[in-house]
């Protein structure tokens, strides 16, 4: 009766543990080629992905088949020339690129990827035109149009907000498409947009920008600046006369903590779009990533995961293509199935991600969800 | 002897000195912990100066001059003074390592109000105090530096210390002349009855005494036979429940529940299995079996008779068991064999009935295969077989630490039982983390919103249930544009995957202008 039972025992304890399947290195490599900008405006989310990108190296950096993983980094030095100049010599030995630049480069680089018929992931682009005419380019972060929308409907039907002023970086493409999709949409719902200008327009002038910007109509402002233009926008006017609520373009928090962090607590309530709330539950790979980047003193921004998440998808797509054929690799990375993501799991679909995004609150140095948009 | 004498084995009251703060009882307590399982009862004679002789069987004795100071300062009924001419003995007659617990517990406690004397204590008050012992070579440690092999007599000399104290310690002190003689033992046992004890350390849990293990065994004995009046109960209850679950009244299936006879003969069956008892298991079983089968029939030929209506929410209940009611089944089984071991509180076995249903789920059950839908049958037996089980091991294993027995004597049957325990366990978790994950489902739902094409759709709440198989979730949803059909299917593959599982979605969309 007891062997009986023990036999149970042993039953029911073996079913409740995950099996484990170590991989057994075949000593070929497979490289991904990898532009960032580690120097220049756009080092701070360039360096942060790169980060991500490489934590997931670390933790797996063999594919099913035993095969390593390794990079190769070229550095843009942030400047959309020098990004296509890299593109072209390492064309004829790339097998696939991660791109970590933001989508002034990619748009840059789109005709030759396609041209070149390159796999290429665009990590952090986010522009509606990144991936347009290129069937070689699959776009990892959700699109400008899909932030737009989400931000106006969460304004308008949530917050209940019926003026807006919008204010944007004018030598910056992402920005200002942003910026003028919101303050559309924000319009075709029946909102009013008081006012829409660029940042460099507001701050040369001699009139406060607060009342350049119309903000004693204004409800809420949706800015779509870098951290250092919203530093000195809220400097040199808002205090005097702020609006009820202050809305802000993905990724301005990680910005802020890497270029501005004396800034943060101007920012402090205001709301957010981003691909990660800090304050919802981690899958498997997200506590792994987290675990790793703990032991490595890096901080899990949002770019960190996205570069890490980017690691994920190209490994995926690697292990579903054991000959590393480019055409495999982009059909694999344009559709990828389902691909479990540091908090939620995401897919790509005919090169564009599906992936729930979160209105967050800016709270210190975190993001707490409000609201989760599939 | 100047402050005290100790004999015998009695951890932590020995050498016990408070040290402050918790930490430093709480180290004590654990160095001592070990040596509660080393306790014996030895036989000991205590004669006093008026020539009364105690045999009892003790662990051990403190010897004391004053009670006003250390642990015993915080027992009521120990009134030992220097200035009365008379020697305290605390006797130590633990029967079990619980019950030496509560005496250290009790000594320890930090409360300035004094508890009840325990009743594995002993109180003996006289000007002298001889002490012998059956066991050789023990002896007494005398103020913790002297130690006099027994027997030994500790008496109390007039006048052989002279203290030089104030004038206000003699007032707060006075001498007290012709002190009686005080001797508390009713509690402990005599020495015949501590012969039992000798060869052994003392159990973990205490004896049931004779008296209440015969009382006890006898009605148990009479519980596991059949009779008229069980059958007829049986059959009452099993039809009264099942015209209640067909009419969805709660009333009905409770007046059922405590009418129903079951318990008696399954807590019958737990004492079988504790003691080995063949002929009460043999009956108890016959018992129990020929009440399912009664209860099955009857309900069935019911629900035959009785026209075919849709399940009621009475039934529902009684078709999704998880692990809570095995919890449930296993706290009413240890209510049930503590009710039913103490004749004042016999009257609690209702609300134990109550708690754990026995006849609704067996009337159900009956009620499936009446009507032929095996899914409610084994559902509802699941249901049932997880109440009987879960008192079963309850039962036993509370009989036993009540003392009925010092171990479980029918080991196979205890294995078989907790095996089949754990394979219904499998089933009642699973169903168990379904409830928890649509909980969470719907608890998620306050934050989730979906974005098809352009259009922003708002969750204003959300649930889901279990029905015909399917989950079916019910949802509010505010938009502001009018959704076409294609729209409608991204939105429950959206929703879908948002769950992850495939769900019946029944939404109500209200429209914000």
């Amino acid at each position: 009766m007891i062997r009986y039972a023990a036999l149970l025992l042993l039953f029911f304890s073996a079913s409740g543990c995950e099996q484990k399947h170590d991989i057994t290195p075949s000593g070929h490599q497979v490289t991904v080629d990898i532009i960032a900008p580690q120097q220049g405006v756009f080092s701070a989310f360039g360096n942060q992905a790169l980060a991500g990108f490489q934590a997931g190296l670390t933790l797996r950096p063999l594919l099913p088949n035993g095969d390593r993983l390794e990079v190769r980094i070229h550095d843009s030095n942030s400047r959309s020339d020098q990004a296509l100049a890299l593109l072209d010599d390492i064309n004829q030995q790339a097998t696939v690129l991660a791109c970590l630049s933001g989508s002034n480069t990619v748009l840059t680089m789109a005709d030759t990827i396609q041209r070149n018929r390159l796999p290429t992931l665009a990590i952090i682009a986010t522009h509606d035109d990144v991936n347009r005419n290129s069937h070689y380019l699959t776009r990892l972060s959700t699109s400008n149009s899909v932030e737009s929308q989400i931000a106006a409907s969460y304004v308008r039907d949530e917050m209940y907000i019926d003026t807006v002023a919008v204010v944007y970086n004018g030598n910056n493409t992402y920005s200002e498409s942003l910026a003028k999709d919101f303050a559309r949409r924000f319009a075709a719902i029946g909102g009013n947009v008081v006012a829409i200008d660029s940042v460099e327009n507001v701050l040369s002038d001699t009139v406060p920008a607060s009342e350049t910007l119309s903000l004693t109509e204004a409800q809420l402002l949706y800015a779509t600046v870098n951290a250092a233009s919203l530093k000195q926008l809220l400097q040199a006017g808002l205090p005097q006369k702020p609006p009820r609520a202050l809305f802000l373009s993905d990724g301005l928090l990680s910005d802020m903590r890497y270029n501005k962090p004396g800034a943060i607590p101007l920012i402090n309530g205001a709301l957010t779009i981003d691909h990660y709330a800090d304050d919802v539950e981690l899958s498997a790979a997200g506590t792994a990533l987290v675990s790793y980047l703990d032991t490595a003193n890096i901080e899990a921004s949002a770019f960190v995961k996205l570069g890490y998440e980017g690691y994920l998808m190209i490994y995926s797509a690697l292990a579903a293509c054991p000959d590393y054929e480019r055409e495999c690799i982009n059909d694999r990375l344009r559709n990828s199935g389902r691909i479990q993501g540091v908090s939620a799991s995401f897919r790509s679909e005919d090169g564009h991600t599906q992936r729930p995004v979160y209105v967050n609150r800016i709270h210190g140095t975190r993001m707490l969800r409000q609201v989760k948009v599939y | 002897m100047l402050f005290k004498a100790v004999t015998g084995r009695i951890p932590l009251l020995h050498s016990y000195e408070p040290k402050p703060g918790l930490l430093g009882l709480a180290t004590s307590i654990r160095h001592s912990i070990k040596s509660f399982f080393t306790i014996r009862l030895r036989t000991m004679t205590l004669k006093t100066a008026n020539e009364q002789q105690i045999d009892t069987a003790l662990s051990g004795i403190v010897l004391q001059r004053s009670s006003h100071t250390g642990y015993l300062s915080h027992l009521k009924g120990v009134d030992f003074s220097m200035c009365d001419g008379q020697v305290g003995a605390v006797l130590v007659s633990p029967f079990s390592v619980m019950e030496y617990l509560r005496v250290v517990v009790s000594v320890m406690s930090p409360s300035k109000t004094r508890g009840p004397l325990p009743s594995a204590l002993g109180i003996v008050k006289s000007r002298s105090i001889t002490i012998e012992s059956t066991r050789r070579q023990q002896a007494l440690v005398v103020d913790d530096t002297h130690t006099l092999p027994l027997p030994a007599t500790c008496e109390v000399l007039d006048k052989a210390l002279n203290i030089n104290a104030p004038e206000a310690f003699w007032e707060a002190n006075p001498r007290r002349e012709n002190s009686k003689e005080s001797i508390k033992v009713a509690n402990l046992p005599d020495a015949r009855e501590s012969q039992k004890y000798r060869d052994h350390h003392i159990p973990f849990f205490s004896y049931a005494s004779e008296e209440r293990f015969k009382d006890l065994f006898g009605a148990l004995r009479e519980d596991s036979k059949i009779d008229s009046i069980y059958i007829t109960l049986m059959l009452l209850s099993t039809l009264l429940a099942t015209v209640g679950l067909f009419a969805d009244s709660s009333a009905v299936v409770i007046g059922a529940m405590l009418l129903a006879p079951l318990m008696s003969p399954i807590v019958s069956f737990s004492m079988g299995l504790l003691r080995a008892d063949r002929s009460m298991l043999k009956s108890s079983l016959n018992k129990i079996f020929t009440g399912i089968v009664l209860a099955l029939i009857a309900s069935a030929l019911l629900a035959l008779v009785l026209p075919n209506v849709e399940m009621t929410a009475q039934m529902k209940a009684r078709i999704h068991p998880t692990l809570l009611d095995l919890a449930v089944a296993i706290i009413s089984g240890i209510a049930a064999a503590y009710s039913k071991s103490f004749k004042e509180i016999i009257q609690s076995l209702a609300g134990v009935s109550i708690a754990v249903a026995l006849v609704p789920p067996l009337s159900t059950a009956g009620i499936g295969l009446g009507q032929g839908e095996w899914i409610i049958f084994a559902q509802a037996s699941l249901l049932f077989f997880t109440n009987l089980i879960g008192i079963t091991l309850a039962a036993t294993f509370t009989f036993q630490a009540l003392g009925y027995s010092n171990a479980v004597k029918s080991k196979k049957s205890i294995l078989a039982i907790l095996l089949i325990m754990l394979v219904i366990s499998y089933p009642l978790y699973l169903s168990m983390r379904e409830i928890v994950v649509r909980q969470e489902i719907s608890r998620a739902t306050g934050y989730d919103r979906f974005l098809v094409g352009n259009k922003y759709i708002i969750v204003k709440s959300a649930t889901i249930r279990h029905d015909e198989g399917k989950d079916i979730l019910n949802i509010r949803l505010y938009v502001r544009e009018v959704m076409q059909r294609e729209e409608l299917n991204i939105l429950k593959k959206k929703i879908e995957s948002a769950f992850g599982r495939e769900l019946h979605i029944d939404a109500t969309v209200e429209y914000i202008l």
